[in-house]
């Protein structure tokens, strides 16, 4: 099951924090849980980082995705099934100057579907640090199998993503970003387990062109809040607000629109909650259909290419020591995250009834870590 | 759009546009000027004025307690602080956290045994042209700026260590 | 791409501009250095909401970039 997508990107270190700075020696461990529409999603992550000669850092990744599939098109279609998905990454950056160069490497398998992905990664400081460029470019090499179907082989699929940013200090308190990001896919882009159903209710094979290109437009802003300071200008910072918009469109012509709002505070010095909403509408790749006319070349009925809207809440709630040194370790912390998402699918509907689909979902990530 | 950017244009102007913005070098208040005199209050509420320290070699560091690799420093000049304070070394380290309590908290974890001066509006990383996070000047016995170290990394202890002893001589 | 190349190019000379007025000195940058002010500063947290996100929706990418934050070196 084509399970991954590129995730190579935010694994590159040089977006993380930071108008570029050295990254710091870390350990992050973590569990993640997804529970919703038939499916559940579960396993460990780790992150180690370390610091080798001035300036660089080296970083490895392992994270597991432990898959037990009843959803809609799984129920409808084929039977259920559990899989498991391991992933390994190896990254480095180096820091010269303004300038920070990352390189990363993302190899995942599982038993239908294995990716190998490299990216390179630029970031470069101006203006006193105001102003960071970043431009990253990812490739991936995929080869996309079928369980129980020796005859399907292994097909292959490429994607390239490029990414530019800007981010901008306006003031010490209010930081904007602006990205913009094209993904260009080649290859089998259609799930190979997937059918599409006919107006007469027969299934037939998914049929999907072998390219596709999106571009993502995203604007993110921070405001942080702090309270008043002895002297009548400003304290500690208590917390933030920030807002996230992206608008997306592709050549399969899904137009979609991301809008999120995130508040953080502290309380009582160590503890930090978190409190998001989002909210995500996208309407249908032009040869998408819950049910198909004759006739029509290219043929989908996957409901991520449907019409939908969700909407996203979480909590989350990190407690942190910031000047603690037990040994060798630094500022730890522990942190968990729910989260809960709800779909509603506009001309996507579930076989066994007739009616128009949705689903709750519920998401969890935990993880602790510091520094050394 | 199936065609991939055209990247035989996009990323060489790209890199032609770096180049024409920066690196520029990392410059605050430069070698062999004179360093800008200060009267400052400490953590413990003393005032310290850096011409009364004419005569001694002294570090003036620029840190605060937000930015990792000051915090690598502070150890260090702990321990150079306790090697050279008897021949001459005074250390003074700018703190610019809006919360004294929390340079307060950080000096008391790392056991410092230097001063920590309170500035938290910025006025003297506005006198020394602060351009980076830290920053420390080598400031000798006539008062003059010698040496720069901007940022804190494996480098930089030697450095400090010949810095010292050739000062030292003078 | 043509249109991207002139996107960059405008924004850039627009960020000269704003720059020179709007800058924050690198002193400034506590509130910045803050993980409440960073974008995504938890990158196992991130990868699995962007996880998330990247197999129940239809649109890809938009939330990478790097900056703010300290500034320290």
């Amino acid at each position: 099951m084509k399970a991954v997508l590129l995730i190579a990107w935010f694994v590159v270190p040089i977006e993380r924090s930071g108008a570029i700075e050295p990254a710091q020696d870390e350990v992050e461990a973590g569990y993640n849980y997804y529970h919703g529409g038939g499916v559940t999603v579960q396993g460990p992550a780790v992150i180690v980082r370390k610091d080798i000669l001035n300036g660089g850092s080296l970083k490895a990744g392992y994270n597991v995705d432990i898959v037990s599939s009843a959803s809609i098109d799984v129920v409808t279609q084929a039977s259920p099934y559990k899989e498991t998905r391991k992933e390994y990454s190896l990254g480095t950056d180096i820091l010269r100057g303004d300038t920070l160069v990352g390189v990363d490497y993302i190899n995942s398998r599982e038993s239908d579907y294995l990716s190998d992905t490299l990216s390179v990664a630029l970031a470069h400081d101006l203006f006193d640090k105001n102003t960071t460029f970043s431009l990253k470019v990812a490739r991936s090499w995929d080869q996309v199998g079928k369980n129980n179907d020796p005859a399907f082989g292994w097909n292959k699929f490429n994607r390239t993503v490029y990414s530019t940013g800007i981010t901008q200090s306006l003031t010490p308190l209010w930081l904007i970003q602006f990205n913009y990001e094209l993904t260009a896919d080649e290859g089998l882009i259609n799930n190979p387990y997937r059918s599409a159903i006919t107006l007469d209710g027969a299934l037939v094979p998914e049929n999907y062109p072998d390219a596709r290109t999106g571009q993502a437009w995203a604007l993110r802003t921070s405001y942080g809040i702090a309270s008043a300071g002895s002297d009548g200008g400003y304290g500690g910072i208590r917390g933030s607000v920030q807002l996230d918009y992206r608008y997306y469109q592709d050549t399969f012509d899904v137009h979609s629109q991301t809008a999120k709002i995130t508040l953080q505070r502290y309380f009582f010095s160590d503890w930090l909650g978190g409190v998001f909403y989002q909210y995500y509408w996208q309407d249908a790749a032009s040869f998408y259909g819950d049910r198909l006319p004759p006739g029509q070349l290219y043929k989908a009925r996957d409901k991520e290419l449907s019409q939908y809207h969700d909407q996203w809440v979480g909590l989350t709630l990190k407690y942190k020591l910031k000047q603690a040194q037990w040994g060798i370790i630094r500022n730890p912390y522990v942190q968990v995250s729910n989260s809960w998402m709800v779909f509603n699918y506009d001309n996507f509907t579930d076989p066994r009834t007739g009616a128009l689909y949705s689903q709750r979902v519920y998401v969890v990530h935990t993880d602790l870590g510091f520094n050394y | 759009m199936n065609k991939a950017m055209n990247k035989t244009k996009t990323i060489p102007l790209f890199l032609a546009v770096l180049m024409f913005f920066g690196p520029g070098p990392a410059h605050g208040a430069g070698q062999g000027e004179k360093a800008p005199d200060f009267t400052g209050k400490t953590l413990v509420g003393k005032n310290v004025k850096l011409s009364e320290l004419r005569g001694h070699i002294v570090l003036l560091n620029f840190w605060g307690t937000w930015c990792a690799p000051c915090k690598e420093e502070l150890p260090y000049f702990n321990r150079i602080y306790g090697k050279y304070k008897g021949v001459g070394l005074e250390i003074l380290a700018v703190n610019v956290d809006k919360v004294a309590a929390q340079a307060a908290g950080m000096s008391g974890a790392l056991g410092l045994t230097f001063p920590v001066v309170l500035d938290p509006s910025g006025d003297l990383f506005n006198l020394y042209r602060i351009r980076n996070m830290p920053t420390t000047f080598v400031v000798g016995k006539d008062g003059l700026i010698h040496y720069v170290h901007w940022g804190f990394g494996p480098n930089d202890p030697p450095r400090y260590e010949s810095e010292i002893k050739g000062l030292l001589k003078d | 791409m043509k249109s991207l190349f002139w996107l960059l190019m405008g924004l850039m000379i627009a960020l000269t501009g704003v720059s020179g007025c709007a800058s924050v000195k690198p002193w400034e940058r506590e509130y910045l250095a803050d993980e409440t002010m960073q974008f995504d500063p938890d990158p196992l947290m991130a990868q699995w909401y962007q996880h998330v996100r990247e197999i129940r929706e239809g649109g890809r990418g938009g939330f990478n970039g790097t900056g703010g934050g300290c500034g320290c070196r």
